[in-house]
């Protein structure tokens, strides 16, 4: 016979939305990190990013021919970052989706009382966390084996460490963004976080610097908080004199303009997914499966 | 705190369909049609009717899924346009005949997440799961992924789900589609226990199971083209199917029965003679009037073969309402699809 009182439930605050978040990256490192085969695991966490490197030195000794040799640092540090993109904006998008379509406990989330958005950066985070391997991968080999100008002695690590978080919180932004579409739509879900992340490989300067854009997408790139981030992990990370998107600019004034547009876009994601939520119960679609 | 469970007034919804080859124009469908309830706190609420009905549209609203297109919806005193929060603290939701569940992650580790999304605290929330899946018979299965779990067992598994926060209100869609005759048993059997267990606990079930609304509801509404068409206890539905109850009398033969028509109460009396029996299909004016009826036929020498009485099933309720039996209306509703 079951015990008829019923357990008080401690929601509402900051402390729920502590706890969903805590869940929600538990959950999203359960899937990530449940590799049964160990053969898809090497595959996933090392031969992927050295195959990114790869490709990376490939373009170096081509753009190096070119007179850019002094790329190399630019190169390792971007690609080195990327992957937090990939994992965490792309990531946010990509549970809701398979949470929807794969799984089919998207309308049991969303109705539980949790803050759905923590939960939806609880997963984008644990996605992110996989990051970690592949970003330390390519600056393992960017170093040692390139020979890219990353000295410890060097690093300006609470500069960096600044960056970083402002840089997360950017991805978590864009990642709530794309959501916001991706809550919309069904079909053609599962692509869209795809090429939405094609689209600002592009334009933030990821592989080269923003300056060689042309005005109008160059002017784009700078309203990105990503072309930032990325500047201002290169000025963390590698010695002064390294080629950077702004050269112009001192350092203090790209950590700002990185921590403003990362707020920015913070509010605009926030307020971007309210009204797609909302359009979604309106329009019957939060839950509609695919048949993908 | 409001009185009733749920309340809904003329609430509407409707989809607007994507233009095709069929459609070219597109269109809008009416899913729910002005529909109207008061479910007070502590009943048993069934929702009647074909697939396609509209009872599940209905229950996305009323659990914050899909917002209105006109009218509106309160639950637990909250309305579902606005108040979504607090009536997710107050509600829960199971789903019959989909296969949901994290498939990577044990079951208990599945239930113990959504103990958390509830905020139930963790070393009550394993407690309660793992005293949930022994009345449920899954306890053996704990430790095995969801994705090894069948059909059955992942429906049991989603009960204990919706169960896990003990919620105010309890929303049961199809909760046995799809299972097997024992599974569905166990399952309305733990409704009822529930239930029986927690007055003041409310469960709006929808179902297409004519049986399961009549065993396990205190009321029912039979929804029918997004419309509610009646609303009653099972008990009183049959009886106002054509008249009610009735008796089927067998008795020696009576050459001519009229004269059991001057017995006080009996409203209505078919007669029709057999190989040396006669038998009677009597409507009375409440069952008391049976022992009229006995003695009558005692005072005339005349044995009493047999004696029954018929009670309409929900069936014939829904097949004088709706004109047409539960199953030619899903099957209609297939060939539409």
């Amino acid at each position: 016979m079951l015990a008829s009182s019923r357990v008080s439930p401690s929601l509402g605050g900051a402390r729920h939305w502590w706890r969903t978040l805590r869940v929600a990256y538990w959950l999203g490192w359960q899937i990530e990190s449940n590799w049964t085969d160990p053969f898809l695991f090497f595959v996933y966490s090392i031969a992927r990013p050295l195959g990114s490197v790869l490709i990376l030195v490939f373009m170096y000794y081509v753009v190096g021919r070119a007179g850019a040799a002094g790329l190399l640092g630019f190169f390792v540090v971007g690609t080195a970052c990327w992957p937090f993109v990939v994992q965490g904006m792309m990531g946010t998008a990509w549970s809701l989706i398979s949470d929807r379509e794969h799984w089919k406990t998207l309308r049991y989330v969303y109705t539980s009382p949790i803050p759905f958005r923590a939960y939806l950066i609880g997963r984008a985070l644990a996605q992110s966390t996989t990051a970690v391997s592949a970003a330390a991968v390519t600056l393992v080999v960017g170093r040692w084996v390139l020979g890219a100008p990353l000295h410890v002695a060097t690093i300006h690590f609470p500069y960096t460490l600044v960056a970083f978080a402002l840089g997360i919180a950017s991805v978590l932004a864009l990642g709530l963004m794309v959501v916001s579409a991706a809550i919309l739509i069904s079909g053609e879900a599962w692509r869209m976080p795809e090429g939405v992340g094609a689209a600002l490989y592009l334009i933030s300067g990821a592989v080269f610097p923003v300056s060689v854009l042309p005005p109008v997408l160059r002017t784009l790139a700078q309203g990105v908080p990503l072309t930032w981030w990325l500047e201002a992990m290169r000025r963390g990370l590698l010695p002064p004199g390294a080629v950077t998107s702004f050269p112009q600019m001192t350092d203090r004034q790209v950590l700002g303009w990185l921590a403003v547009l990362a707020a920015v876009w913070m509010v605009l994601a926030w307020t971007a997914f309210t009204l797609a939520e909302r359009r979604a119960r309106d329009r019957g679609v939060l839950d509609r499966e695919s048949a993908f | 705190m409001s009185t009733l469970a749920i309340e809904t007034r003329d609430l509407v919804r409707t989809y607007r369909t994507r233009k095709s080859a069929q459609n070219p124009s597109g269109g809008t469908v009416v899913a729910v049609d002005g529909i109207t309830l008061q479910i007070p706190r502590g009943e048993l609420f069934g929702l009647l009717g074909p697939n396609g009905a509209g009872k599940t549209t209905a229950i996305k609203v009323l659990v914050t899924l899909l917002l209105p297109t006109s009218g509106s919806a309160r639950v637990a005193g909250f309305d579902v346009a606005r108040e979504t929060q607090q009536i997710r603290e107050r509600i829960s939701m199971v789903s019959g005949g989909e296969s949901s569940g994290y498939g990577l992650l044990t079951v208990r580790e599945q239930l113990w997440m959504f103990s958390q999304f509830y905020g139930l605290p963790s070393r009550a929330a394993l407690g309660r799961i793992d005293e949930l899946l022994k009345v449920v018979g899954l306890f053996e299965e704990r430790h095995r992924r969801v994705s090894a779990l069948s059909s059955g067992m992942r429906q049991k598994m989603n009960l204990v789900r919706g169960l896990l926060p003990d919620p105010e209100i309890l929303f049961l869609d199809e909760p046995t589609l799809g299972l097997d005759v024992g599974a569905a048993r166990d399952v309305r059997a733990y409704i009822r226990e529930w239930v029986r267990q927690r007055p003041g606990r409310t469960i709006l079930l929808t179902t297409h199971y004519m049986h399961e609304a009549e065993e396990l509801c205190d009321r029912v509404a039979i929804i029918h083209k997004g419309a509610v068409v009646v609303t009653d206890t099972p008990a009183a539905l049959r009886h106002r199917a054509a008249g009610g109850s009735y008796f089927i009398l067998t008795t020696s033969l009576l050459d001519g029965a009229t004269w059991l028509g001057q017995v006080p109460g009996v409203q209505r009396i078919d007669a029709r003679d057999g190989d040396g029996s006669t038998e009677v299909r009597l409507e009375l004016a409440d069952d008391g009037v049976i022992a009229g009826v006995v003695k009558a036929l005692a005072d005339r020498d005349r044995r009493i073969l047999s004696l029954r009485k018929v009670e309409p099933s929900l069936e014939d309720v829904f097949v004088q309402i709706v004109g047409r039996r539960l199953e030619e209306a899903d099957e209609a509703v297939g060939r539409r699809e």
